[in-house]
């Protein structure tokens, strides 16, 4: 598929842009990319323009017509078929509206079309509560109470710095772990192998696995009709996307708040602490599903996913033999990796003799029954020694290693992406199960726990001082 | 900066459809900053008393709440003696679907109800806690004094 048609199309999806119109006009710390890939997996609405009057008086149909097409005769960004003649009519699987009798044809679409097509797309257009602009009545919709919200505004919630360990709640109902759904208007061209291939395209250059998810949930989502209103949908169902899906490092502000002051939340209650053992579940399966997302960035989101279910931990003050017992088993599951990659590099020692550990992990961890994830673990263990300084660095060897304690004992990158709904299902009760397992393993290694688990001593503790090769 | 259409809006439907007993007027050179009075609700120790407050919208309204203060001095458990409220919509409650007018009308609300166990003035809510009657009493002397246009 060429590459100007694929850049084309995936600056719109049903009519609305992939990037804000700059409601908000502040510093924003949401990842665009995630925000991009769910609106082309139409799990979130367009950034839609808004009307600042609703579209059905006569002053709205003027505003409407100029804004947008004149937006479209300047960007191609808006409605890409007006400026770009020769290429195909994109408005066809942008805008659903559009008539599905010839969407194939390549002829451009006249003023009054596009005209008419917008003008259908922005009928009967509602006021998004929050920013109070005039939106298409398929933006998206409050999981909890199914009241409006406009992607703009929705991508500015997320969790209070004065309560990092509390999940936003809806601004409309207060109902916790806020999140949205978004049902594309069914329609033909929804269906329409050039939705699918947009979808596709999108999908390839952010995630091989979510290409396919946004495939086969197309035909999922457009059933559900307008008509059939609603209720309420559960935090964790696959059409949701929570607040705080689009900062995947959401857990390290809570690390940060907790170092900042420690101890002073102990009162909090459980619940946000099986709140943020529940999203460490998900967020490890998140950052499954997004497979083709460099290593480093699975890695450093479950790296923050650990320290922030380490932070909710220490922040109730209780369970201090469960903190000292993960430890405790972290350490033992990083020996063995050290002692599995020792082995496949003494295999291939004379090959390798000069080339980092990596590099050896990398190319023999095939035959090993560890994988090359956990290989390259350990030896970013190594190197993190002298950067334990640098907490983040430092983390992402913790993070191989919870995430190889979470996951499937056979773990390795492959099945990282493959599996990804597996520990969605993640309750804390079982990763405490799965704690328990490990105890034994751990038992052995007891020795080497650590006693004093204030936070200035959690980077060095996470550096596990392992020999090198 | 261009001001946001959502306070554009807000001012324009606070100035069309009022909130009974709660007036807001935007500066002209600033606005993002109103002039506030509320009417001491009836039955309340503050019945009576005409209260001017001052509302500043920052800069990442509506996604932080508004800054809302007394100017006009008030004998309350909840507002202490720079006119800071403690109400908690104000702090960590606050959500982008409140406005303007939902603040204004909840800051009314408290006037109607004091919290003395919540209390930001905390020698006013002990003396609310202990004579209550008492504490009444000075509250509507404050509101005589200070609060009579």
């Amino acid at each position: 598929m060429g590459n100007t048609a694929t850049k084309d199309k995936a600056e719109h999806v049903d009519g609305g842009a992939l990037l804000p119109n700059g409601i908000y006009t502040g510093p924003q710390d949401y990842d665009f990319r995630i925000v991009q890939r769910l609106i082309l997996q139409r799990k979130l609405a367009p950034f839609y323009k808004g009307l600042e009057e609703c579209a059905d008086s006569e002053d709205a149909q003027e505003e409407l017509k100029e804004k947008l097409l004149r937006a479209a005769a300047t960007s191609p960004s808006l409605l890409s078929s007006a400026s770009a003649p020769g290429k195909r009519p994109l408005s066809a699987s942008a805008v659903p509206s559009s008539s599905s009798s010839q969407p194939h044809s390549t002829h451009n679409y006249s003023e009054s079309e596009r005209e008419r097509e917008l003008r259908r797309l922005y009928h009967g257009a509602i006021e998004c509560p929050i920013c109070f602009l005039y939106y298409p009545r398929n933006i998206n919709r409050t999981r909890c109470c199914d009241k409006p919200m406009c992607t703009e505004c929705f991508v500015q919630l997320k969790r209070l710095e004065s309560a990092p360990t509390e999940s936003p709640a809806c601004p409309y109902c207060v109902e916790p772990h806020f999140g949205v759904i978004y049902s594309c208007t069914p329609h033909p061209t929804d269906l329409h192998p050039l939705t699918g291939q947009t979808q596709h395209a999108g999908g390839t250059s952010m995630s091989v696995s979510s290409s396919s998810n946004s495939m086969e949930r197309a035909p999922d989502q457009s059933p559900s009709s307008p008509s059939s209103r609603r209720r309420s949908t559960s935090h964790k169902s696959p059409d949701v996307v929570a607040a705080d899906d689009l900062r995947p490092d959401w857990n390290r502000r809570i690390l940060a708040a907790a170092q900042r002051q420690p101890g002073s939340r102990r009162a909090s209650t459980s619940s946000s602490v099986s709140g943020a053992t529940f999203a460490l579940g998900r967020r490890l399966a998140a950052g499954r599903s997004s497979g083709s997302n460099s290593r480093r960035s699975n890695s450093s989101a479950a790296a923050a996913d650990y320290n922030g279910y380490l932070a909710a931990v220490r922040n109730m003050g209780t369970d201090l033999e469960e903190l000292m017992m993960m430890e405790a088993m972290r350490q033992s599951l990083q020996d063995e990796q050290d002692r599995i990659n020792r082995e496949s590099a003494a295999a291939t020692a004379a090959a390798a003799a000069a080339s980092s550990a990596q590099q050896v992990a990398n190319t023999t961890a095939s035959p090993s029954t560890s994988s090359a994830g956990a290989a390259s673990s350990s030896t970013t263990v190594s190197s993190d020694r002298q950067l334990s300084s640098s907490a983040s660095t430092a983390n992402s060897s913790t993070a191989q290693g919870v995430a190889v304690m979470l996951g499937d004992d056979e773990y390795d990158q492959d099945s990282l992406i493959s599996d990804d709904e597996d520990s969605d299902e993640d309750t804390p009760a079982q990763l405490q199960n799965r704690a328990i397992r490990y105890r034994n393993i751990a038992g052995s290694r007891s020795g080497q726990m650590p006693v004093d688990l204030s936070p200035k001593h959690r980077v060095e503790e996470t550096a596990n001082p392992t020999e090198a090769l | 900066m261009a001001l946001p259409k959502r306070i554009i809006k807000e001012t324009e439907r606070l100035m069309a459809d009022p909130a009974p007993g709660i007036s807001a007027t935007p500066h002209d050179d600033n606005l993002r900053y109103f002039d506030v009075i509320i009417a001491g609700p009836n039955q309340s120790p503050f019945e009576g008393g005409v209260f001017k407050l001052e509302l500043f919208l920052p800069e990442d309204y509506p996604m932080a709440p508004p800054k809302v203060r007394f100017m006009t001095k008030i004998y309350h458990p909840n507002i202490d003696k720079l006119g800071r409220i403690c109400l908690d919509i104000l702090k960590d409650k606050w959500s982008p679907a409140l406005q303007i007018r939902t603040v204004l009308l909840s800051v009314q609300a408290l006037l109607s109800s004091p919290n003395p166990d919540d209390p930001l003035a905390n020698d006013v809510a002990q003396h609310w806690k202990e004579n209550e009657n008492a504490a009444i009493q000075t509250a509507q002397e404050w509101t005589r004094k200070y609060a009579t246009a």
